[in-house]
This record gives C-alpha cells, structure tokens and sequence, in this order.
C-alpha cells in the first residue's frame, strides 16, 4: 500500500504537472475538461486521508459529515458550477478565476469526495454512478450538436471533440464501473443464490 | 451542529452561488451573460474613428442622434460573415422600408484592418448590396481595435484554416452611443423592433 506520505508527494507532483502543463492543456477543451480538471480533483483526493485524521482538535470525518452526504453535496455544487461554459471561459480570460479553479477542484471536490465516498451509502453510491454516466451521455449530446459555440474561448470543432470525450468517458465509465459486478466472486454467488431462490 | 444542519446551510449555499453565477439561472455561456449585462448596465462604447468604405471617416457615436446597428465582421470570412451580409442586407431593406433611413446606420466593422483595406471592404459591400449612406462597410484604426472588441464584448480566436471565428450577433448602439441590445444575427425582425423601441423612447423623453 502506499502510505500518507507517498500519497502528499504524488498529490504535489500532479499539482505541479498541472501549473506547468496550464498553457498546453488548457488550448483545447478537451484536455482542459477531461484531462486537466479530473487530475485536479486527484491532488485533493490523494491530499487527505480518511475518517482517522485531525485537523486541531477536529476530527475532519466528524459528525456533521455522516453518511457522507455533506461533503459529498460540497462535491456536487462545485462541479456544477465549473460544468457551467461560462465558469470554464472565464476561467481562460480573468487570472482570479484561474486561481480559483485550482483552489477549488481539489479543494472543493477532491477532499470532500475522499471524505464522504467511503461512508456512502452502497444504493447512494451506484445511484451517483448512475448519473455520472448519464449526465457524460447528454453532455456529450449536447456538444456534439449544439448549433452555437458554446465557450467564447474555443473554436466549434474542438467543442464536438469534447462531446466525443465526454461519450467516450461515459462509456468508459459504465464498462468500469460494471465489470466488477460480472466478474468478482461475490456477484456469482450472489447471482446463484437468486437462481436458487 | 448536526449533519443534517450542515447539509441544509451546503445546499443553501450552494444553491446561491449558482443562482448568481448564472444570473439567475439565464445565462449558462458567457455570450449569455454579456446578453444580460449589456441590457443591464448599457454601457458607453468608445468614439472611436472608423474608416469607411468609399475612403471617408466617420465617428460610431452618431453626431445627429441616430441609432446606430454593428456587427463585426472580416471579409474573407467564408461562413457566417457572408451569412451576416445577406441578413443586414435585409435589415437595410427594411429601414428603408420603414422610412427610418434619416434615424439609423448600419456598421459592419472589420475586425481585422490589416488584411480588409478598402478595395476589400468595398466589395464586400457590393456583393451585399450595402449602399453606403445606411448601411457602410467600415474598419477601425489597428490601435483602436482591441479596446472596441473588448468593449463590445467580441472574442476573436484564429482557426485552423487561417481565418477567425468569433461571436457574431446584432449591436444595436442608441442615440447616446451606449450599447443597448445584443440580438442573434439572423434575428432581423427582432432588430427592427427593438430599433424602433430605441427611437420611440427618446422621443418620449424629449
């Protein structure tokens, strides 16, 4: 297993890469969206560890995160608000909101997801699945046809090539998330003790 | 505080924050938001000196009070240019047809002064049957430019085959040279009305 201390180095490499890497990524929306943005929310993932850790006298996996539901909320609004085209715009033309782009994604999603996924509840977590997959296909619809530009900063074409990241992720997502089900022990046996009632 | 405490205040918070990013839930893109802020705050555009396609100068704040009605364009704009020619020459009929050819100009600005001189610029009005007394082919000084594009809000990006693309719709200026609606480019109708309610509110005024 690779310990705390591993995981704060990696989480600092990526934030780094990503800094350095802002020019090149950020010139398409595909790689700003799909590349850039996912590994952001990595450097927080990997920035804290579970219930155990104190900040202080607080414990960061306290009370008011019980069954995972605040942080994961905390998670849900800013993705929404950085899936907005114009958060995304203006994230390219103003330097504050930049700044608060790479604060936030790890901050505002990477922790809370870290911190609240292991205490979801199973349904909760096959249900966030779920969307996740779904709302990657109508993104995708949506990109691949919409008949206006729909970021200022990018031209038209590389729109539609983040439509076909976003169904490409989809897909890639729902094979991910579903292998397990068809391949692990416990799923056949599960699926046995259906079949024998 | 309790877990279902903290949830609520998230929610709440979270909640506004989205509601005042999108104003109020109108404008996801930021051609969107510069739709609404426009409208909102009609703001002054710069006075700049604009240089017509006969060789004459003019000024884009009108000196008689007219309404004045821009568009960006470059005139080896192969798509949507070309689109945007065929709907102001439309719009031209119309003002002429409404009589209000002594109330409003027209103005397709090139945003790209260097390649559009104006042997460029007037064919571009011929082949649009632009007429040079409402509607003008014009470019501004190369100086001037970026404090136009980024009054008016105009995002201007090269693409792949060595033009530009760029967000393209209707400015409809009023007679105090503010920038007072943004309308889709092939929206002609809705230009003409919202030029006539332009003209109908300073009368009232006065």
């Amino acid at each position: 297993m690779i310990d705390g201390k591993m995981k704060l180095l990696i989480s600092s490499l990526i934030f780094t890469f990503c800094v350095l890497s802002k020019g090149a990524l950020e010139k398409l929306p595909l790689t700003h969206i799909l590349v850039q943005l996912p590994l952001l929310i990595c450097v927080g993932y990997l920035l804290v560890e579970d219930k155990s850790q104190k900040i202080g006298e607080w414990y960061i996996g306290g009370e008011w995160n019980k069954g995972g539901y605040a942080s994961l909320l905390i998670a849900i609004f800013t993705i929404a608000f950085w899936m907005l085209p114009r958060s995304i715009d203006a994230a390219i033309s103003s330097g504050t909101m930049e700044l608060l782009k790479f604060l936030t994604v790890p901050l505002l999603i990477g922790v809370p997801l870290k911190l609240g996924w292991h205490r979801t509840h199973p349904i909760l977590k096959g249900f966030l699945k779920a969307q996740a997959i779904s709302m990657l296909g109508v993104a995708a619809f949506i990109y691949i046809h919409a008949p206006i530009r729909i970021c200022n900063s990018y031209l038209e074409n590389a729109q539609q090539d983040l439509g076909y990241g976003f169904l490409y992720t989809s897909i890639a997502l729902a094979v991910i998330w579903s292998a397990p089900l068809f391949l692990s022990q416990s799923a056949k046996s599960f699926h046995l003790q259906i079949l024998r009632g | 505080m309790s877990a279902f405490k903290v949830n609520i205040v998230i929610i709440l918070i979270g909640s506004l924050i989205l509601w005042f990013t999108t104003d109020g839930l109108q404008a996801l893109t930021s051609e969107g938001a510069r739709r609404i802020e426009i409208t909102k705050l009609k703001p002054v555009m710069p006075n700049i000196t604009l240089e017509t396609m006969s060789g004459a100068y003019t000024k884009l704040k009108s000196e008689n009070g007219y309404v004045t009605v821009v568009d960006f364009i470059y005139t080896t704009c192969p798509f949507i240019c070309q689109v945007g020619g065929d709907n102001f020459a439309r719009l031209q009929a119309e003002i002429n047809e409404s009589n209000l050819d002594n109330k409003v100009r027209i103005f397709s600005i090139s945003f790209d002064p260097l390649k559009d001189n104006i042997e460029e610029l007037s064919y571009y009005g011929k082949r649009h049957n632009a007429d040079g007394k409402v509607w003008a082919i014009v470019r501004p000084k190369i100086e001037d430019l970026p404090r136009l594009l980024k009054a008016f809000g105009v995002v201007v990006i090269p693409d792949e085959e060595g033009g530009y693309v760029h967000n393209s719709a209707i400015h409809i200026i009023d007679q105090q040279g503010r920038l007072s609606s943004i309308l889709d480019s092939n929206d002609v109708q809705g230009a003409v009305k919202t030029i006539k309610r332009t003209l109908q509110l300073r009368r009232v005024r006065q």
